[in-house]
């Protein structure tokens, strides 16, 4: 299979800070891929180099073959990648529906301004559309019984999903999750894990998932890059990683014996 | 011709590094932009004018009464209009808005308390001159330019050689870090807007012996805020310097091009530094409060 | 006496059209203009120069207005908001550019300076003033409830995350930059022809800082908030007989409660809807969304 996003020798240098050095990994289209090391590592600097919130210092990055590296947001987005983030960005005033809408805007809204002016009939029945096709990806999170609720009144476990379902809405093929399971408890992290699991072969998505939470990463992933120091550390399927003594060191320290 | 030029130039920049440095000051330590400030600078100069004329203060009486005037309007500004924001953590731009709202009723204050008579200062130096390589230099300039670099010096080891000034400092790094070592943060702030007022104070009383005095001297803090973005917001020595660029390079053009086109040069100077010179000269990159 | 009634009615429409704009551009978009005046005074002086000289038609003269106030805002938006600045520089700047104007203004042969334009024919009265208005509200209304009203909205509640749904920022900011400009163009257009004289001290920063305070005071994020609080400035100074000074005191201090005490206006988020209305009395319950609720009836 080819890969869906390849990175080469990234670099990012932040003043005298090597937040990424001289990285190359890649994503396997259709898989889920897990990006992991402990705090600090750089493993969101890599998802805003990607995105484009950060400009890359040295090194590329391809995505489907063309290099993105140092593109605006907006652009990469429009070309297919779409990401949560870390903290959460909802539109935390905005209701549930309208988060989802704003997603929709992009693929589906195809009039123009002077149509929107005018406010014909068409203009209107695309704006009922699309409001229907928002509870269709409320549903998908179990969320469509409240679409009108503002957005930070959901828990917190809630709004992750509403982020996810706001990526999806975006029609990515690639789709990359900041620690979407960060705050909630074994249960929680599991549903999640199937919700991953589900939309990603409902959309036919490859993922790639910046996760802490190891039995999530285990689960899911096919295969998993360990970054340390803004550095790849380690590269392979679940089982060789588990056992990788540089990444029970740079997780554990180094006096850790395995049991 | 050309050393009149500068030297004119020299004596406004003196007085544009002040409010430069004033408004700079509370710039750097709550991330905004103080709109009111140039209504301060306005009240310092009535105040001079005032304690000149209606009660025969002597000179060195108006300009401290204008100091003190000035920053205690400023601390009250901060206390009635910017505290509450600030503690409620309110986006920067909610804090602009407060500004203006302050600049507006300061003004209209004047207008209605007062009126929009232009008054003149008394000529405190005898409209003195003395000659300088052919150039002649007021001495109201020569003694504006003294004052304002001492003022400037003062303000500047009190900043960096005190332990009052060293919180300041450390405020404006930051806040949260600041108070754990020990900084009380509003009696921080309001110092800060007790030296920004002083600088207003006496900036205005200068602008008004200068010139005239009159309601929408607010106007000023445009210049103000040129200078401090010439030399880079954010940094104290910038603003000086900033202040005095700005100053000759108005008495240049005043001179050499238009003084009609005087303000409209400022303002696209202005335009044209945001667009491609946002940190100025030596500004810091302060973060947005978002 | 309804005369008087008449002229403040057609002078606070005007006033209303200019608002509307500047609500899409402030309360919708985020972004803070000091420099409004500007676009008020290109389009009153084009409408005024083409009827006055060239005997163009009244509301293609409007239109010609409308454009030049739009085609301006492009050549000071596209520089300032390529450049990203923050929410103060860029408020400075355009203030900056609404003095600079002016002083062009007062300097140019064709506009005749500093003296004005007198003997403008008084084509503005209140009913195409009227209509002209309602079709404002409702141009506003269905840009605020389209896609470039979400996405304008998107991009002031968190720019990064609006990036992230493909929102090219400065496309969006532009949009409602030349949207307001070209409102604001109409409306000077109407206030020329309406007062049948215009010089470039009618159009100062002092009234670029009344739009401004109009949409603060309604509430961002709302159309009829600042409609409501356009017509209350307009009518209640006249109702109390306020004189022109105390006028300007009291809107100062208004605006620093507003902020210090209730920052989203009067209307906030919410438009007026009966389910609106029902709204500014429940207690307790999850609060009703933001933004356009209207639209999703």
């Amino acid at each position: 299979m080819a890969n869906i996003l390849e990175t080469k020798n990234l670099t990012k240098l932040f003043g005298g800070i090597v937040a990424c050095n001289d990285l190359s990994f890649n994503v396997e289209e259709g898989k889920i891929k897990g990006l992991i090391g402990p705090n600090g590592a750089g493993k969101t600097t890599i998802f805003n180099l990607v995105t484009g919130v950060y400009k890359p210092t040295g090194g590329e990055i391809f995505f489907q073959g063309k290099q993105i590296g140092g593109q605006q947001p907006d652009r990469v987005v429009k070309q297919g990648i779409t990401r949560t983030f870390q903290n959460i960005r909802l539109f935390k005033n905005l209701s549930l529906l309208e988060n989802i809408v704003i997603a929709l805007d992009l693929k589906h809204t195809d009039y123009h301004i002077f149509g929107a002016l005018v406010r014909g009939l068409g203009v209107r029945r695309k704006e009922k559309d699309l409001r229907r096709q928002a509870l269709e990806y409320l549903d998908i999170v179990g969320l469509a019984d409240r679409p009108q609720d503002r957005a930070d009144s959901l828990p917190y476990g809630l709004q992750r999903k509403l982020e996810i379902a706001r990526a999806l809405a975006l029609e990515p093929r690639l789709l990359l999750l900041d620690e979407p399971a960060a705050g909630m408890n074994p249960e929680e992290s599991l549903g999640l894990a199937q919700l991953v699991r589900k939309v990603k072969e409902q959309f036919d998505l490859t993922v790639l998932l910046i996760e802490h939470h190891m039995d999530v990463v285990m689960e899911l992933c096919d295969h998993i890059v360990v970054m340390n120091f803004g550095e790849k550390l380690a590269e392979g399927t679940p089982e060789e990683i588990q056992n990788h003594p540089a990444v029970l060191e740079a997780y554990l320290g180094e006096d850790y014996q395995r049991a | 011709m050309l050393l009149q030029t500068l030297v004119t130039g020299l004596a406004i920049g003196g007085i544009y590094a002040l409010m430069a440095v004033g408004y700079s000051l509370v710039f750097s330590i709550m991330g905004f932009s103080n709109w009111a400030y140039g209504t301060i600078i306005m009240y310092g100069s009535y105040i001079g004018y005032y304690s000149l004329t209606k009660f025969g203060c002597p000179f060195w009486l108006a300009l401290i009464l204008s100091m003190f005037g000035g920053a205690a309007i400023c601390v009250m500004n901060e206390r009635i209009a910017y505290a509450p924001l600030r503690k409620r953590k309110a986006p920067s731009l909610f804090l602009m808005i407060s500004a203006m709202g302050t600049a507006i009723f300061l003004e209209n204050m004047v207008y209605v308390m007062i009126g929009a008579h232009y008054y003149s200062f008394p000529d405190v130096f005898q409209n003195q001159v003395f000659d300088f390589m052919g150039a002649s230099i007021g001495i109201l300039d020569l003694f504006a330019i003294v004052f304002s670099f001492t003022a400037i010096y003062a303000l500047n080891y009190f900043i960096n050689h005190t332990r009052l000034g060293i919180g300041i400092r450390a405020v404006s790094y930051d806040n949260t870090v600041a108070q754990i070592n020990g900084v009380n943060l509003s009696w921080t702030i309001g110092l800060v807007f007790v030296l920004s007022g002083f600088l207003a104070g006496i900036s205005g009383t200068f602008f008004g012996m200068k010139y005239m005095v009159y309601p929408t001297m607010g106007n000023i803090t445009n210049k103000a805020f040129i200078a401090a973005v010439i030399g880079g917001l954010g940094s104290l020595p910038g603003a000086v310097i900033g202040g005095v660029i700005l100053g000759v390079l108005e008495s240049l053009v005043s001179v050499y091009v238009s003084s009609t086109y005087r303000d409209v040069f400022s303002f696209s100077f202005l335009i044209v530094l945001l667009i491609f010179l946002p940190l100025g000269l030596m500004g810091k990159n302060l973060e947005e409060k978002v | 006496m309804w005369f008087y009634i008449q002229g403040i009615l057609v002078l606070a429409m005007i006033n209303i059209i200019a608002v509307l704009g500047v609500t899409v551009f402030t309360g919708f978009t985020g972004l803070f203009s000091l420099g409004h005046a500007a676009f008020i005074a290109a389009g009153a002086y084009t409408a005024a120069i083409l009827t006055h000289f060239y005997g163009v038609n009244f509301y293609l003269a409007l239109a010609a207005g409308g454009m030049m106030a739009g085609l301006l805002s492009l050549v000071i938006g596209i520089p300032t908001l390529r450049a990203k600045l923050r929410s103060d520089y860029f408020a400075i700047a355009t203030l900056g550019f609404g003095e600079a104007f002016k002083m062009i203004l007062e300097n140019m042969d064709i506009t005749q300076g500093a003296r004005g334009l007198p003997g403008i024919t008084t084509y503005a009265n209140i009913w195409n003033v009227g209509i002209i208005t309602v079709l404002a509200i409702a141009v506003t209304a269905h840009f605020v409830f389209s896609k470039y009203g979400r996405m304008a909205v998107a991009a002031r509640e968190d720019y990064m995350a609006a990036e992230m749904m493909g929102i090219n920022l400065f496309q969006v900011q532009l949009r409602s930059l030349f949207f307001s400009a070209v409102l604001a163009g109409i409306a000077g257009g109407l206030f020329a022809h309406y007062l049948g004289f215009i010089q470039p001290s009618l159009f100062t920063g002092s009234q670029s800082s009344m739009l401004v305070i109009a949409v603060v005071t309604g509430g961002m994020g709302s159309i009829s908030g600042p409609i409501l609080a356009a017509l209350l400035f307009a009518t209640i100074p006249e109702a109390l007989r306020l004189a022109n000074m105390w006028r300007m005191v009291t809107y100062g201090a208004v605006l620093v409660a507003i902020m210090v005490l209730r920052p989203q206006g009067i209307l906030g988020y919410k438009e007026i809807t009966f389910r609106g209305m029902a709204g500014l009395f429940r207690r307790g319950k999850a609060k009703p969304a933001a933004a356009s609720k209207g639209a999703l009836s």
